[in-house]
């Protein structure tokens, strides 16, 4: 800091000086003092100050209080320049402002901080507001001074040619830019360094050609790159300068002050404003106070066919637009008193002479800096096609409101969280509940607990039933009715749930109905049966001459009678049958059973029916050892009723084959033969009840009508299908196709139950693997036939312990068992181990054979939740057993 | 020498045309017209074998048959249940009770001697 004292005493000069130091404190300070006006320009002409410090006690003093100023001014010395005056002189100072001094302090007032401040101030501003033509006059006054000056300045100052090529940089220079002189000389072209941006680099140049051109001055921003790579704003003045050899450009770098930054970001800010205003795709138009048009972007240009010259500076209610401006005004009016955004929606307006639109406004009202209302801006959309599409919807909407109300079936929709938020009038009725009751009933209530986990284990991999389930919902008043239930589920793109509908028929009185038939045909063919066998048995003992001799006639009625009783017979048979199956009271007995074995009693009892009728029967069997996993005793009945069947269509000498091979996940079953085959027209209602196949008036073979019926009801038990293909006159094949499943299949099947009812018990699951041989693995037919023993060994001996002793198609046994807890699966163990080692011994005794046994274990809950855990577990857990 | 049969049943039309049935077959046919009566006459004269109704007054047949299962002097004689029930439940419970054999009416005459000679071949 180098301030020049200026007074007549040189008490006042040693004063100001000592307190100058004590305010800059440790700064670098150079003081010099001047006892005259002539000794105090002389100075400054010769050496650079940042600061003249003019001490006056009185006018008297040093001339006029201006005197300095003046012979600065004259000399076009730029220094700052602070008074000091006596508060008895005080306008001494405020003269001197008047005549260019930057300001004045009272000498009763001075402390060191408001001298710091003072000065710092003064020199700052002079710094960056004055320095620059100070160093161009400098130039015109000596060498030395322009030297020095530069050097001292704290603005960056670099002198360049023409061509871009940096002469020199003083130190602020370097500071600013971390660039030093050494590094400047090294580059042909200073401003690639400093400029490595092309775009700034072609700005700069052209302002050089600019200044070329014009000779004057120059000033404007930039952004230079410092050494380190940083960006920096900053002022940019730049002027040619003549030097001793040749003329360069002289450009001092200002950084910004904070004044100078916000207007630049205000600058830029507008731009982007208006930038943002044209790129807006809503409709835009800017109302001033006076109602006068100030914006009008492409799209309101669009939107109305009016070009802007046509719109702008004129009254909006005239820019003709075919609308009614008053709900307009008021809504700005509105906008204006609230200082709030205003919607104004569907306002009308004609798009053309026979079109009308829509259109929807936002109204947002501005204000300046200082909060006064400068008008509104209009955001609004051309909203015709929107508001066409709603009423499509709308439309749409009530047509399914009615569909919806008036279906003879009750619908409940629910939100994501399967509360029911809508229903129909017969949902109402079914349910028993009002409005009230109804709103936000989660879905689940309405179901018994046992019911909705059911119709939940229905649910397909998209969360739906899409065909009917049957099940049963509670009415508010405690009733129990019967439902047919479907659920289809509405979901967002994403392919979240966001609602269920439920869509339900009351089946009671159907299912009561049906019932009570279904009681009606169990009773009275049940009730049936005593009499029935009486009368059998007694004219069956007529005819095989127990009770006497017969003679000829009345035995040919006793045989007829006991012909007809057989046929009867077997309709109450086939009825019950049907009822029960119908009524569902038949419940599947499934196990693995060898195809060989399921036919050897069907072909033994065939073939002596076949035989009478010199039928070549034949059977076609899958390779030794393949398993079926149905209940055999079902499938024989399905296999009988179709070999009847084909037996009653066939004629002597006729053939008759059962073929069964596997076919993908199927097991097949064909029956066929080389009857009369069966009409084309007749195929489809084959297996309809009371359907007899070529049922004519008149003599030939008559069945019972429900022999198709029945099989058809088996193979659906069994998850299968039976089909039938006929050649009138050649003959017909009858198909069934049985699932085939491998033991871990079923296992798995069974434990997925086992846990379900050990969960509702509140129970655990205990299971055993007895392994004769790997899953998978197609076992010895001893293996199997060793498991069945296993198996029936502990049927037999354990019974009441255990829930279910499973043989799997490979001869393994599995025992699923609930249990309390850990200590019941312990002794569950322990006791099949037992009983493992006693049957293993009995066999060896019998077979004469050493058989050795893997026993795995794996229990629920402990060994996992899941049944694929368990199995895993139970297989990993299989270990050989001495 | 002649087999002995205990026919149980409730219904004396029944009783009557088994016994025909059987006689003529050869066998010695004793009758029994209810569970109580039959457990009597059984315990006094043991049979060779006992065809059992189920549905019967008071004592049905599937507690005769426990009753006698359940008597090491009697467990040994065959009891071939023949009854009107046939669900899968009916026959579950006849083997838990000790049947040796299930039957439904109206019966196959040949069928029901084949069993019974079976039964008592054992």
């Amino acid at each position: 800091m180098k301030t020049l004292v200026v007074s007549s005493k040189s008490s006042n000069i040693d004063g100001v000086e000592a307190l100058i130091k004590k305010a800059f404190g440790s700064q670098d300070i150079y003081l010099k003092g001047a006892v005259s006006t002539e000794a105090a320009v002389a100075c400054l002409e010769k050496d650079w100050f940042d600061c003249c410090f003019v001490v006056i006690d009185d006018a008297s003093e040093n001339g006029t209080p201006s005197a300095v100023l003046q012979e600065l001014r004259k000399r076009e010395i730029g220094v700052p320049v602070v008074y000091l005056v006596d508060e008895k002189a005080e306008q001494l100072g405020l003269e001197a402002v008047k005549d260019g001094a930057d300001t004045y302090l009272v000498k009763q007032d001075l402390r060191s901080d408001l001298l710091y401040q003072t000065i710092s101030a003064v020199v700052e501003r002079h710094r960056r507001e004055i320095a620059f033509g100070e160093m161009l006059q400098a130039l015109d006054k000596s060498e030395e001074r322009f030297n020095a000056l530069i050097k001292s300045v704290h603005v960056g100052i670099m002198l360049v040619d023409w061509g871009g090529h940096v002469e020199g940089l003083n130190e602020a220079m370097e500071r600013m830019t971390g660039f030093a002189q050494a590094d400047a000389k090294s580059f042909d072209d200073f401003s690639v360094l400093l400029f490595p941006i092309s775009e700034e680099r072609a700005l700069l140049a052209e302002k050089l050609n600019h200044l070329h051109k014009a000779g004057g001055k120059e000033r404007s921003l930039i952004t230079l790159r410092t050494k380190y790579g940083a960006r920096r704003r900053v002022m940019m003045r730049a002027a040619p300068v003549a030097r001793p050899d040749k003329t360069l450009i002289l450009c001092a770098l200002y950084e910004l002050t904070g004044e100078q930054e916000i207007q630049e970001a205000i600058g830029s800010a507008n731009i982007q404003t208006e930038q943002l205003l044209q790129a807006v795709t809503s409709i835009l138009i800017g109302i001033d106070p006076e109602g006068v048009v100030t914006h009008w972007n492409r799209v309101a240009q669009k939107v109305f066919s009016i070009p802007a010259e046509q719109v702008l500076g004129r009254a909006f209610s005239q820019c003709g637009i075919g609308w009614d401006p008053k709900p307009l005004i008021t809504a700005i009016d509105q906008a204006r008193t609230s200082g709030k955004a205003v919607r104004l929606d569907d306002h009308k307006f004609k798009r053309s002479e026979s079109d009308e639109g829509y259109l929807g406004f936002s109204i947002n009202p501005m204000s300046d800096h200082k909060g006064k209302y400068t008008g509104v801006l209009l955001f609004g959309a051309d909203i015709t096609q929107r508001k066409r599409s709603e009423l499509q919807l709308k439309l749409a909407e009530q047509r399914y409101k009615l569909i919806f109300d008036n279906s003879a079936v009750a619908i409940m929709a629910t939100d994501q969280a399967q509360s029911v938020v809508s229903w129909n009038r017969f949902a109402e009725e079914m349910i028993g509940m009002g409005n009230e009751e109804m709103y936000f009933k989660p879905l689940a209530e309405l179901f018994p607990d046992e019911e909705w986990t059911r119709i939940n284990s229905e649910m397909d991999q998209n969360e739906e039933i899409r065909d009917y389930v049957e099940t049963r919902i509670v009415k508010a008043n405690g009733d129990v009715r019967d439902v047919d239930l479907a659920i289809t589920v509405l979901r967002d793109l994403d392919g979240n749930v966001m609602s269920w509908v439920a869509i339900m028929k009351d089946i009671t009185d159907q299912k009561h109905l049906q019932r009570l038939k279904d009681e009606f045909i169990g009773m009275v063919s049940h009730e049936l049966r005593t009499p029935l066998t009486v009368v059998r048995e007694g004219v069956a003992q007529l005819s095989e001459g127990i009770l006497g001799d017969l003679n000829e006639t009345q035995k040919e009625f006793v045989d007829i009678a006991l012909k007809e009783m057989d046929r009867l017979t077997a309709i109450v048979n086939d009825l019950l049958d049907i009822s029960k199956i119908e009524s569902g009271r038949v419940e599947l007995n499934k196990r693995f059973i060898d195809v060989a074995e399921l036919m050897r009693p069907i072909e033994m009892r065939y073939r002596r029916m076949a035989d009478t009728k010199n039928i070549d029967f034949k059977v076609e069997q899958p390779e030794a050892g393949t398993k079926i996993y149905c209940d055999d005793e079902k499938v024989t009945q399905i296999l009988l009723n179709l070999l009847q069947n084909a037996y009653k269509f066939t004629g002597d000498k006729g053939t008759i084959t059962v073929a069964i091979s596997q076919k993908e996940e199927w097991m097949e079953f064909r029956v066929i033969d080389n009857g009369k085959g069966v009409a084309k027209d007749e195929l489809s209602k084959l297996f309809d009840k009371f359907h007899q196949v070529g049922r004519t008036i008149g003599p030939g073979p008559r069945g019972t009508g429900l022999g198709l019926a029945i099989c058809k009801a088996l193979v659906d038990l069994h998850n299968g299908r039976i089909s039938v293909d006929s050649d009138e006159g050649n003959g017909s094949v009858f198909t069934f196709l049985i699932p085939r499943l491998d033991g871990k299949t079923v296992l798995e099947e069974h434990v997925d139950q086992a846990i379900v009812r050990a969960q509702k018990k509140n129970m655990g699951l205990k299971m055993c693997l007895l392994a004769l041989s790997v899953f998978g693995v197609h076992a010895d037919p001893r293996v199997f036939e060793m498991g069945r023993r296993l198996q029936k060994y502990f049927r037999r001996n354990m019974v009441k312990a255990y829930n279910e002793i499973l043989l799997l198609d490979d001869g393994n046994v599995a025992v699923l068992a609930e249990i309390a807890d850990h200590q019941e699966g312990e002794a569950i163990e322990t006791n099949v181990r037992n009983a493992l080692k006693t049957f293993a011994k009995k066999e060896k005794e019998l077979e004469t054979v050493d058989i050795s046994f893997k026993l795995g274990t794996s229990s629920f809950p402990e060994d996992g939740l899941s049944t694929g855990e368990l199995m895993l577990k139970l297989e990993k857990a299989v270990e050989e057993m001495a | 020498m002649k087999s002995t049969l205990l026919v149980v049943d409730d219904e004396p039309p029944v009783l009557k045309i088994l016994q025909t049935r059987l006689k003529a077959s050869g066998y010695e046919v004793l009758t029994a017209s209810d569970g109580r009566d039959a457990l009597e006459k059984i315990k006094a004269n043991p049979p060779d074998l006992i065809v059992l109704d189920v549905l019967m007054p008071e004592v049905n047949g599937f507690q005769v048959c426990r009753t006698l299962k359940d008597d090491p002097a009697l467990s040994g004689i065959p009891i071939l249940m023949l009854t009107a029930k046939d669900t899968e439940s009916d026959r579950f419970w006849g083997a838990e009770a000790g049947a040796d054999a299930y039957m439904t009416k109206p019966y196959n005459a040949e069928e029901l001697l084949t069993q019974i000679q079976e039964l008592l071949s054992r």
